[in-house]
């Protein structure tokens, strides 16, 4: 236990008689502890009774003090207006500052401008000696956080030294009421405690959990006086978190009512025994500016979740029925251009209507006077929870409020920041664009209500689309009309002017990390890497002719978790709000692997800056659409990834091999899907179905919707008639019958097996049947990694005929296999099948 | 010639009977005939199934377009069972068209397929995986399907 608890406990319970006369007295005559409001009403002439109505309010909120910050004309009626509510009052005598402060007042210098600042002391006696003898007087408040704004350690010291002798001088007049001057924290106690020792009490502004550490750092400082926290309230915007635009993040209505309900009892009431006499609320007043938003308790006659909190934490009294508290705001784009439209959410997006809001914004950057002015902006309400608002003409970061009137008497606010920047002028890039060649603009049109379409060079533009990088021409015969890829690397400017001449579009891929791979999106280091990657291949490519959107990113939230990590969906959100400033002709697309409600949640609220969903789903693509409307998604999507449900979707055998859909199953799930995918015209712009090539994932024909030698499968003749509504020049071979008798079989080594499966071509070509034998795919990955081919069987199959007859001779060593028949027509079409079987 | 016809009614009343026990319709919930419809229809036996499925159809049909009347959106949670007659009907739809496909009568599986997708289109089937699969969505794949076979053949 400190000394000074045991003088101050003393000087409380047997006050001297420096404090009998101001300081709230208990029926012993021991000092009370002083539950306090700042106070800023002024009579107006529209209401010449309006500190007389506010303070008998502060009387019913359970205050037994005021505090002012200095002394005008219409103090002494303030003081008798205090006195006739039974309130005293802490009565400030406003000392200049130095320089530039929160007050915005400062140019005094206390080292060598004697002259005024004999002028502020004979100011500041006056008001003593006229005010003294009133009994609403609590004590003299001398000057507020003047040490913080004045520069220079000489000056700061001159001005501490200046405080002592005013201290001296008003004791001099009023030898009753306590003098106490007010530090922001605790940064003028050690001045005090060398330059200024007449203070009878320190007086601490400080917000938030602060306040209930300040025993604990005068104690480091060794100071044995008492303390009154001058100011208090909710965290502010000094010690708030920034958010990406470098803007405070100010806490919630919700957050802010706890903290000033529960900490007055945590942070300040509990500290009694430690040299706490009380405290101030900031503040009682009534205007309309940014700060008035954050922390005054009335904002244009309306209650703010502080007036209830105050009162809750001074007499325990909660509101009845409680108050309404709007929540978190999200706003889509974050970074836009001036007069662009503006998507405003609240959370939680789903939730029933919240009627009417107002919105305003309030500029970040300029005087600091014009940054505390408030500039209304009209929004227009699109859905129960969502507005759209226009977006200031001046550059510069804002933050728009959104407020709403709660109940009869209170408002609630909520806030979010964002950054108004001209377009960009475009770069044209020679080396990539064809000369010649116009850069396309491709945007979305519509909205939640109407419904989506792309629109590319001014046309409706539905993706029919294909992943891959070859047999573009393959693609444009059959009906289809973009492509996507994963990343950009050396192939990039080829692959966009094979593709620009079959007048293929095409969805760039950004590659970002995957966590399974290594990348920690927690590295500063490999996200820095990662950003400048991306902006690289942004600005080479931007104004490629073949260009349709950006992919960014492939399925790097992750396929093994709930994919709803805010540390990624923040960087992806980064990147596509970057890209945008980068170009904006094309919208930002980014690719998950599969959707569920918090993947959805995530995306919408970390990466608003996302234009489409691209969702890769393998089993019930078709029914992806839905899922999404269920999971509250509003945007518009395309399936990035659809075909065949995948080995990790399917039946497996006793040894744990998946059982592969057969060619002919392979093509009514593309014909299903597709179709399915493309009935969805409001909200779906189109799909890319996989793969528009050949792959090793589980086995040589599971994904490829081509042979590895090239041929087109019924796969791509199905798709082509989902997208055309007709059959390809030259169909594909297609399996009507088979007779497999060891297929999901197991068998001894060296066993013979009459085989036959039997193809058919609707164009009547002689098909040429290719058997072979392989080991079951050891090499299994997830997320569509590169696996390697398992090993050929050699002999272990005879063809018997072009009919599709053939000998199996299992082979002699135990273990998995896969009997696979190729079958091709000679003119580009072919099929794959397989069966798989064991060995003992 | 009395014996015989006595015998000839006591053969006509056990085969009632029997049939009786074939189609034991328990409660007459609906629950109860769809359980009893995919009981059937897994062990094979079409035809009972069916019988479930039209007594199910008989009964709930009407309310159960009362209940998808009622709805713009799918149900979610709990409060998916409180569309208990959408549900099982619609369920015990896509069942009929399940055993109009396997005895390859295309037609009437395309039409009851299109009732669900039509009619029925929030009716939604509890799987024991642990989730409701939705016989819409169900059969309109399935119609697409049939429609792609056609294509084919």
């Amino acid at each position: 236990m400190r000394i000074f608890t045991v003088i101050l406990v003393m000087g409380l319970c047997c006050p001297p008689a420096l404090w009998a006369g101001g300081w709230p007295q208990g029926p012993e005559g021991e000092g009370v502890f002083v539950k306090g409001v700042t106070f800023t009403i002024q009579d107006t002439a529209q209401n010449p009774q309006a500190q007389l109505e506010a303070l008998a309010e502060v009387k019913a909120m359970g205050a037994t003090a005021i505090r002012t910050w200095g002394v005008g004309e219409d103090t002494p009626a303030l003081l008798d207006h205090a006195h006739a509510q039974g309130l005293k009052v802490l009565v400030g005598l406003w000392l200049e500052h130095g320089r530039d402060g929160a007050e915005n007042d400062g140019d005094l210098n206390y080292l060598s401008d004697d002259a005024r600042k004999s002028q502020q002391r004979e100011k500041v006696l006056q008001s003593v000696a006229s005010l003294h003898e009133h009994p609403a007087v609590l004590g003299w408040g001398l000057g507020n956080e003047v040490i913080l704004n004045i520069g220079g350690e000489d000056q700061k010291v001159a001005y501490a030294q200046y405080l002592e002798e005013l201290v001296q001088a008003i004791k001099a007049i009023d030898p009753v009421h306590p003098v106490i001057s007010v530090s922001a924290w605790t940064l003028s106690v050690p001045y005090w405690q060398k330059y200024t020792p007449s203070l009878d009490v320190y007086g601490i502004n400080a917000y938030g959990a602060a306040a209930g550490v300040i025993p604990d750092d005068l104690e480091r400082l060794g100071v044995q006086k008492p303390y009154l926290v001058t100011e208090f309230g909710p965290r502010g915007a000094w010690d708030s978190p920034k958010d990406d635009l470098g803007v405070p993040q100010m806490p919630s209505d919700a957050e802010k009512y706890q903290q000033i309900s529960t900490g007055w009892g945590e942070w300040i009431v509990s500290n009694r025994g430690r040299g706490c006499v009380g405290g101030f609320v900031f503040n009682f007043g009534n205007d309309d500016s940014p700060t008035s938003l954050w922390l005054d308790f009335y904002v244009k006659g309306l209650k703010r979740p502080a007036y209830w909190a105050t009162r809750e934490a001074f007499t325990g009294q909660k509101v009845d029925g409680g108050i309404e508290l709007l929540e978190e705001m999200l706003l889509s784009p974050s970074l836009v251009s001036p007069g662009q439209i503006l998507t405003v959410g609240f959370e939680p997006l789903t939730g029933d209507d919240l009627g009417e809001i107002a919105f305003v914004y309030s500029p970040e950057f300029g005087e600091r006077a014009y940054r505390n002015r408030m500039f209304p902006v009209q929004g227009k309400q699109v859905q129960n929870r969502v507005w759209k608002v226009l977006t200031p003409v001046k550059p510069g970061v804002y933050r728009l409020y959104a407020i709403q009137k709660s109940g009869e008497e209170s408002m609630t606010v909520t806030q979010a920041s964002v950054e108004v920047k001209e377009r960009e002028p475009m770069v044209e890039m020679p080396v990539v664009a064809p000369s010649g060649s116009a850069v396309p603009t491709v945007m979305i049109q519509g909205d939640e209500q109407v419904g989506y379409q792309l629109m590319k060079e001014g046309k409706p533009f539905v993706i029919h689309g294909a992943g891959g990088s070859e047999h573009f021409d393959v693609l444009a015969v059959n009906g289809g009309n973009a492509v996507r890829t994963w990343g950009v690397g050396p192939d990039t400017p080829e692959l966009l002017k094979r593709a620009h001449a079959q007048g293929i579009s095409v969805t760039l891929g950004l590659w970002l990390g995957h966590e399974r791979h290594g990348f920690n999106y927690s590295d500063a280091k490999q996200v820095a890497e990662q950003r400048r990657e991306v902006e690289a291949a942004v600005k080479k490519y931007r104004n490629h002719p073949a260009l349709l959107s950006w992919g960014l990113g492939n399925e790097m939230e992750g396929i093994q978790n709930r994919g709803d990590s805010p540390v990624i969906w923040k960087e992806v959100n980064y990147l596509a709000e970057m890209i945008k400033s980068l170009d904006k002709n094309h919208p930002v697309m980014t690719v998950v692997a599969n959707v569920n409600p918090d993947k959805v949640t995530a995306i919408k609220r970390y990466a608003p800056a996302i234009d489409i969903l691209g969702v890769n789903a393998y089993a019930g693509a078709q029914n992806i659409g839905n899922n999404l409307k269920n999971y509250g998604w509003t945007k518009p999507y395309a399936i990035t990834e659809y075909g065949l449900p995948g080995p990790w979707e399917v039946e497996h055998t006793d040894w744990d091999a998946p059982l592969e859909p057969t060619s002919r199953e392979k093509a009514g799930f593309y014909y299903i899907a597709t179709k399915g995918i493309l009935e969805d015209t409001h909200q779906c712009l189109g799909a890319y179905a996989f793969i528009w090539g050949s792959k090793q994932e589980a086995t040589a024909s599971w994904f490829g919707m081509f042979l590895p030698s090239g041929e087109k499968t019924p796969r791509v003749d199905a798709i082509t008639r989902a997208w055309t509504g007709e059959w390809p020049e030259n169909r594909a071979p297609v399996l009507k019958e088979t007779e497999m008798p060891m297929f999901n079989q197991k068998v001894r080594g060296g066993e013979s097996f009459s085989v036959k499966a039997r193809y058919e071509d609707a164009d009547g070509d002689r098909l040429r049947y290719h058997w072979e034998v392989r080991e079951e795919s050891r090499d299994r990955k997830v997320g569509g990694d590169q696996e390697a081919a398992p090993e050929l069987v050699k002999n272990a199959v005879k063809k018997l005929d072009d009919e599709g007859n053939a000998l199996l001779k299992t082979p002699k060593r135990s273990g998995a296999y896969r009997l696979f028949v190729t079958v091709k027509d000679g003119k580009g079409s072919g099929c794959m099948d397989n069966w798989p079987f064991y060995v003992r | 010639m009395k014996k015989w016809m006595i015998l000839i009614g006591c053969m006509t009343m056990m085969g009632a009977m029997l049939q009786v026990s074939a189609q034991d319709f328990g409660d007459f919930s609906s629950q109860t005939l769809t359980g009893k419809a995919w009981e059937a229809y897994g062990k094979g036996n079409f035809e009972l199934a069916l019988t479930y499925t039209a007594k199910c159809k008989e009964m709930y049909m009407s309310e159960a377009l009362k209940q998808e009347a009622s709805l713009d959106a799918f149900p979610v949670g709990e409060g998916t069972h409180e569309y208990w007659a959408l549900n099982d009907v619609g369920t015990c739809l896509f069942i009929e068209g399940q055993i109009y496909e396997k005895q390859k009568n295309i037609t009437q599986a395309l039409e009851v397929y299109a009732v669900v997708v039509n009619q029925l289109s929030f009716s939604q089937c509890w799987d024991e995986k642990g989730w409701f699969w939705k016989p819409a969505e169900a059969s309109a794949g399935r119609i697409k399907q049939l429609e792609f076979d056609s294509l084919l053949d």
